[in-house]
């Protein structure tokens, strides 16, 4: 009976901040197509996003690249086909991992950042200033942020997708010394144009995605230190569960 | 009634019966005011009152559990966030922390409700952000940023911003609470002389003693969730409820309890 209850009670809370996600998402995406725009927010947020979470999907697309350069050129020797190692790591860069990398890497830089300055900007009783001066947090503080990531991700996406290839490339056909026409051909055969329009999708959805669960939980954090640990670790944890699940959807429907 | 009562039937905010409670706490049981129109009110009462909560209920910040606040007869407890937006540009509210944008300088939060709602030109912007900062003795600190700046400068950078708009309800929530007694009566003379230049309803909570026995045309004083006392500022000299009198005189016997 007791368990009953507890059963119960987890799954009414959670329908009831299912229910408070989507509201926000709501207020989120009208305060997003409804003006006062805010271009001067949103290109800083643009910059900051952008610029300051391209160091780490550079790095990290290089070390993915370069290890899926090796996994295939092993997996692939043993048929005595190395020179489809390219066109494999473009097609699984470009459909699964690059969007995936740069969805988990901004939210690690620029998700965490976001819950941490919304909800200290609670403790501070920023928001409800800004809502005492007649100006909705939505359209302040909400949108530009999730307009930004949706806008800045592709872009993210294409250069680790870009610095993936070139690693494997570098690793491939200069270091293991593969042949370089036969090596290109496939990339060329494999990888299609509506592959990469279809990662660029998934890395837009995923950017909304993370930054509006992560300005959720900034913005519904408890309006003290301990709130805003807690908004910062539940923004990383959930961005990245919600970015895996969304992609197992995403490709279903895409691919 | 005495002359320098000032006039109750204009009256721009009200609250019929007001009770709130967070949890278990019942922070106002029955609070029941009239703010009279273009005239200086004060909340007095002892800390932890609900006093803050009380100048937030009036602009929808925070919903009553019951009763009415009626802005001009209009009950604004009824109304939708989207509503009450509209509505705030009326107000203007001094947070009792300053609730300064952090990541703004000082010159950027003073100037942010000229931006946001007026069309005011930036070299205009500019002259009246530095007059008003000259004004509250924080000329050299325009480009600091609020972390950088001290309690008493942070709470007059807010005062700046709050008072930068002239708008039709001014709410001060311990506007000289932390200063030196030089720049209290700075403050007290701002907010006096800003409410006679613009006929501002303004309504100030505060705890300073000095200030209550000068400014105000009306006091309500707040205590364990009622109204306890109100009267002008001559009524309180002569009073004999037991609430405004230990609150005074600073006593620490009487009806109000320390524990
Ligand atoms: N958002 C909130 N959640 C829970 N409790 C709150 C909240 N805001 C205020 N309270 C409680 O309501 C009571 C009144 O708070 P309030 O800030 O209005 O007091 P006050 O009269 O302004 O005191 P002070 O003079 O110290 O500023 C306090 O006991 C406080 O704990
Ligand atoms: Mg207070």
């Amino acid at each position: 009976m007791v368990l009953f209850n507890k059963v119960g009670q987890i799954t009414l809370s959670n329908f009831h901040s299912l229910g408070k996600f989507f509201l926000f998402l709501a207020n989120s995406t009208s305060a997003i197509i409804r003006p006062p725009y805010r271009p001067r927010l949103f290109i800083g947020f643009l910059d900051t996003i952008g610029f300051g979470s391209m160091l780490i999907v550079v790095l990290t697309s290089a070390a993915i690249g370069l290890v899926m350069g090796v996994q295939g050129y092993l997996i692939l020797q043993a048929f005595g086909i190395t020179y489809i190692t390219g066109g494999m790591v473009a097609v699984s860069m470009t459909r699964e991992l690059a969007p995936i990398l740069a969805g988990l890497m901004v939210t690690a830089r620029a998700g965490s950042a976001m819950a941490a300055e919304i909800s200290s900007m609670k403790v501070g009783e920023q928001v409800d200033a800004l809502r005492a001066m007649a100006v909705s947090p939505y359209s302040y503080i909400i949108a530009p942020r999730i307009l930004a990531t949706t806008v800045v991700m592709p872009v993210l996406m294409s250069i680790g997708l870009v610095v993936s290839l070139l690693s494997s490339y570098l690793l491939v056909v200069v270091i293991l010394g593969v042949n370089d026409y036969m090596y290109r051909q496939y990339v060329d055969l494999l990888l299609s144009f509506s592959d990469y329009v279809k990662g660029m999708i998934k890395a837009a959805v995923f950017g909304f995605i993370l930054s509006s669960i992560s300005c959720y939980q900034g913005y519904y954090s408890r309006a003290d230190a301990t709130g805003v640990g807690i908004a910062t670790t539940n923004a990383v944890i959930w961005s990245s569960v919600m970015i895996l699940l969304s992609d197992s959807v995403l490709t279903l429907i895409l691919f | 009634m005495k002359s320098n009562t000032p006039d109750m039937r204009d009256v721009i905010v009200e609250f019929q019966g007001v009770a709130k409670r967070f949890g278990t706490q019942e922070v106002h049981k029955d609070i029941t005011l009239k703010i009279p129109r273009g005239k200086i009110t004060y909340i007095v009462g002892p800390s932890g009152t609900g006093k803050s909560v009380l100048l937030k209920e009036m602009i929808g910040l925070i919903r009553p559990d019951k009763g009415a606040i009626l802005l001009d007869g209009e009950d604004i407890t009824k109304m939708s966030e989207k509503e009450l937006l509209l509505l705030r540009r009326r107000f203007s509210l001094l947070f009792q922390q300053g609730a300064l944008f952090d990541f703004m300088s000082v010159f950027d939060n003073v100037a942010f409700p000229l931006r946001e709602h007026t069309k005011t030109p930036p070299a205009e912007i500019k002259s009246k952000v530095v007059n008003l900062l000259t004004k509250v003795g924080l000329k050299h600190a325009i480009y600091k940023m609020p972390g950088e700046l001290s309690g008493g400068m942070k709470k007059r950078v807010a005062l700046a911003r709050a008072v930068i708009l002239h708008p039709e309800i001014l709410m001060y929530d311990e506007p000289v609470a932390g200063l030196d007694p030089i720049m209290s009566s700075v403050i007290d003379n701002l907010i006096y002389t800003t409410q006679q230049q613009f006929n501002i309803t303004t309504v100030v909570v505060s705890h300073d003693i000095q200030s209550i026995l000068t400014i105000p045309d009306y006091i309500y004083m707040l205590y364990k969730g009622y109204i306890v006392y109100q009267g002008t500022k001559e009524d309180i000299k002569t009073s004999d409820n037991p609430y405004i009198v230990q609150f005074i005189n600073a006593k620490k016997d009487g009806p109000i309890e320390v524990a």
